[in-house]
């Protein structure tokens, strides 16, 4: 891994942290994309992907559910971050786990905490309701 | 005298065998040779329309075929900004005409193991559809490539059973022929 792909990695982990840490306010936009408007006309978008598994994987999954002996599928899932320039509505940077497997351990960091901000948010919104 | 010869005449024919004319051998050998050209005649148009209906099923699944090439290629032709209602209905309409394509030959154990495989496929790119279905009505921000990268794999998969099913049309029309 060369320097520049480990200072991506130091970023993407960086916004990773500061989702966790609740900084970076994601929006739910469909079930399984989030986007966090930075305010600088630039919108970011983390996305989770479910793969279908190969017929060859269906058929393992078929005879070993037969036998018993595998009960989990071999569904995986796949994460995309981009960034879109909200000016001329263009991608500035598209990172996929697909074709960057390395940085997919960051991407589902940061697609997991943008999962559990909107519920951090959500329970926000309930408290003030309950006034709590 | 004249009635004694023509009464003599008759006693003498009705005492022959009728087998011993070649009157009744020509008519039967005609007979015969009659029935065996209707049995002929019978096979023939049973085998004519064997024919006929082997062709009208070989041009049936080439129809299929064609069919099913179409949809393959509108599979495999997607489009980068894919948006959510295109995707919705690309996905609605191929699952409507594949099922439609297969139903006829749900019988057949290698149709039904592709159809079993399609079914799971389009059941899972419909659920992979409605993790990107819109919460915000007018997102104004939607990234172009999120639909395509949710639903890339999704109709990838379903193309390859596509391809699988035709495959084993044309098997079938080749072996008809």
């Amino acid at each position: 891994m060369n320097n520049e792909t480990m200072k991506l990695l130091g970023n993407l982990n960086e916004i990773a942290r500061r989702s966790s840490s609740g900084s970076i306010n994601w929006i739910q936009v469909s079930p399984s994309i989030f986007h966090w408007d930075q305010g600088g006309g630039l919108i970011a978008s983390i996305q989770k992907a479910s793969e279908s598994p190969s017929r060859y994987s269906q058929n393992l999954i078929k005879k070993a559910t037969l036998i018993g002996a595998l009960n989990a599928t071999l569904e995986e899932s796949q994460y995309l971050f981009q960034v879109l320039s909200k000016q001329d509505k263009g991608t500035v940077v598209s990172l996929s786990s697909r074709e960057r497997p390395e940085l997919k351990e960051s991407l589902m960091a940061i697609y997991n905490y943008a999962e559990r901000s909107i519920d951090s948010s959500a329970n926000n919104v309930l408290g003030s309701l309950l006034g709590r | 005298m004249k009635v004694e010869d023509g009464l003599g005449e008759v006693l003498k024919i009705l005492n022959e065998n009728f087998y011993e004319g070649s009157e009744f051998w020509i008519n039967l050998i005609v007979g015969v040779i009659g029935v065996i050209f209707s049995i002929m005649a019978f096979w023939q148009a049973k085998k004519a329309k064997e024919a006929a209906s082997a062709a009208a099923r070989t041009v049936k699944i080439q129809s299929l075929t064609i069919e099913l090439t179409e949809i393959a290629q509108r599979l495999d032709k997607l489009d980068y900004n894919l948006d959510f209602q295109s995707a919705r209905d690309l996905l609605n309409e191929v699952s409507r005409r594949l099922r439609r394509i297969i139903a006829p030959f749900n019988d057949r154990d290698d149709i039904a193991q592709l159809k079993n495989d399609l079914t799971i496929v389009i059941s899972e790119a419909k659920r992979a559809l409605d993790n990107v279905r819109p919460q915000i009505s007018d997102d104004e921000d939607a990234i172009a490539n999120n639909i395509y990268f949710a639903m890339q794999g999704h109709f990838s998969s379903i193309s390859d059973i596509t391809a699988d099913i035709t495959g084993l049309f044309e098997k079938n029309s080749i072996e008809a022929m």
